[in-house]
């Protein structure tokens, strides 16, 4: 296989550890700064003894942005509804931002691991790279998981309720 | 047989467990409603943590912008090259604006009742078996609009990315497989409106509707299609083979193609009003 430019490589890696951290902490800038701090230490990483490069990057990920939630006692925020996507019709901007408040207060309701464990599946990670990544026993993943969908399932109901029912 | 805990339910749902306890577990759901039920809640409950990570990402800001690499696919309209750059020069560009489908929260009454009246447009996934052609040389991650030739991966290089993201035209999208063979277990989550269709020509078909298609399917060693059709509102979804990601949607647009090895993948944009 032909040589592919570094940057190449890692840049599928860039935007997936910042949604990943967007998703988190729904801060931007904090995605922004994890996901340059990740891709540093991948630099100075010896990329050979990694197992899983990729479960590798999403957990130190995951521990910069824990480390930042515990020097950090100011609750994650929304980002300013600037420098968004396609702009909106103000009815459709507010009924956006309106929804991403209700998700983050979904979200932000949670554990941040039961959040980890929840945005990893998603994410199409198996059980034992989560365990990986989140820093937890791989037998501990089924029960993780399902309490994790659990906490998730009631804060829905609680913030949306069962409207669809 | 004793109803099954929820965690060895949702580790079934999600294919973590071995064969034959999965064959148990699937037998008890199979004449037991309750279990069912919760079989279904998972199904929703995946499908609302869905909708609410794309609400998230529809909120991400434009400098997230993935550049597009000239190297990934010949005959791929490449909207950016980003050169050999350094991991200090990855400098933010602008994001190819998508279409945001606003987010229904929540789904699942579009998910439970919609249903198929898009089928035409859309996204459409074939796998066949067969042995797949080595095509060496070819990078294993990138962003480009089309993946005109195919793309194999003879071998899974765990230090790359092993990931193209797809950014159509106009948004539909087709998708082919070659070299599965075998049992293969497909898994679809998607949320929005409709249904998403999964038909199986060969060995095995099923035609399945509704908001969550899990099957395994055994696609022998003779050439066989799977085809999945997406609704066009599609607002995500998530295509697992074999417990890993095949692909992302997200608002209908983005695509994420994860590698398998040995597998020929190709991916065409067609196009969707």
């Amino acid at each position: 296989m032909e040589a592919v430019p570094f940057a190449e490589r890692i840049e599928p890696l860039r935007c997936e550890i910042l949604r990943y951290v967007h998703r988190l902490t729904g801060d931007a800038d904090t995605a922004e700064d994890v996901a340059q701090e990740t891709l540093l230490r991948m630099l100075s990483a010896e990329i050979d003894e990694m197992r899983n490069p990729r479960a590798w990057l999403y957990r130190v990920a995951t521990n910069l942005v824990r480390d930042r939630a515990r020097k950090s006692a100011r609750e994650r925020q929304l980002e300013a509804p600037v420098d968004t996507q396609t702009p909106d019709r103000p009815d459709q901007e507010l009924e956006r931002r309106e929804t991403v408040a209700r998700v983050r207060s979904v979200l932000d309701r949670l554990a941040p691991r039961d959040r980890e464990m929840l945005i990893l599946r998603q994410s199409g990670f198996r059980y034992s790279e989560i365990a990986e990544v989140a820093g937890v026993q791989p037998q501990s993943m089924p029960v993780l998981a399902a309490r994790a969908m659990a906490r998730f399932r009631a804060a829905w109901l609680a913030e949306v309720g069962d409207e669809s029912s | 047989m004793n109803h099954p805990d929820s965690e060895v339910l949702l580790a079934r749902f999600d294919g973590e467990l071995s064969d034959d306890v999965a064959a148990s577990v699937a037998s008890h759901v199979d004449h037991c409603d309750a279990c069912l039920a919760r079989m279904v809640e998972f199904e929703v409950t995946t499908s609302d943590v869905a909708a609410a990570l794309a609400a998230i990402d529809a909120n991400e800001p434009v400098s997230w912008a993935t550049p597009f690499h000239d190297a990934l696919a010949d005959g791929a309209r490449v909207e950016q090259a980003a050169g050999d750059r350094g991991p200090s020069d990855l400098a933010p560009a602008e994001r190819v604006p998508s279409t945001v489908v606003p987010l229904r929260i929540p789904v699942r009454r579009a998910l439970v009742n919609g249903r198929a009246l898009r089928w035409a447009a859309g996204i459409v996934l074939f796998a066949g078996a067969g042995a797949a052609a080595a095509i060496l040389g070819r990078p294993s991650g990138g962003t480009v609009d089309t993946l005109a030739d195919p793309v194999t991966a003879t071998s899974i290089d765990a230090a790359l990315p092993n990931v193209f993201h797809v950014q159509p035209v106009n948004g539909s999208i087709d998708i082919a497989l070659t070299g599965v063979a075998g049992p293969t277990h497909i898994d679809v989550v998607f949320a929005g409106e409709g249904d998403v269709l999964i038909e199986a020509a060969g060995p095995d078909r099923l035609h399945l509707d509704n908001a969550r298609g899990s099957t395994t399917l055994d696609l022998g060693t003779t050439p066989a299609r799977l085809r999945m059709t997406f609704p066009a509102n599609l607002g995500s979804a998530t295509i697992r083979v074999d417990g890993r990601p095949l692909g992302r949607i997200d608002n209908g647009r983005l695509i994420e193609v994860g590698m398998f090895e040995g597998v020929t993948i190709a991916v065409e944009a067609t196009g969707r009003s």
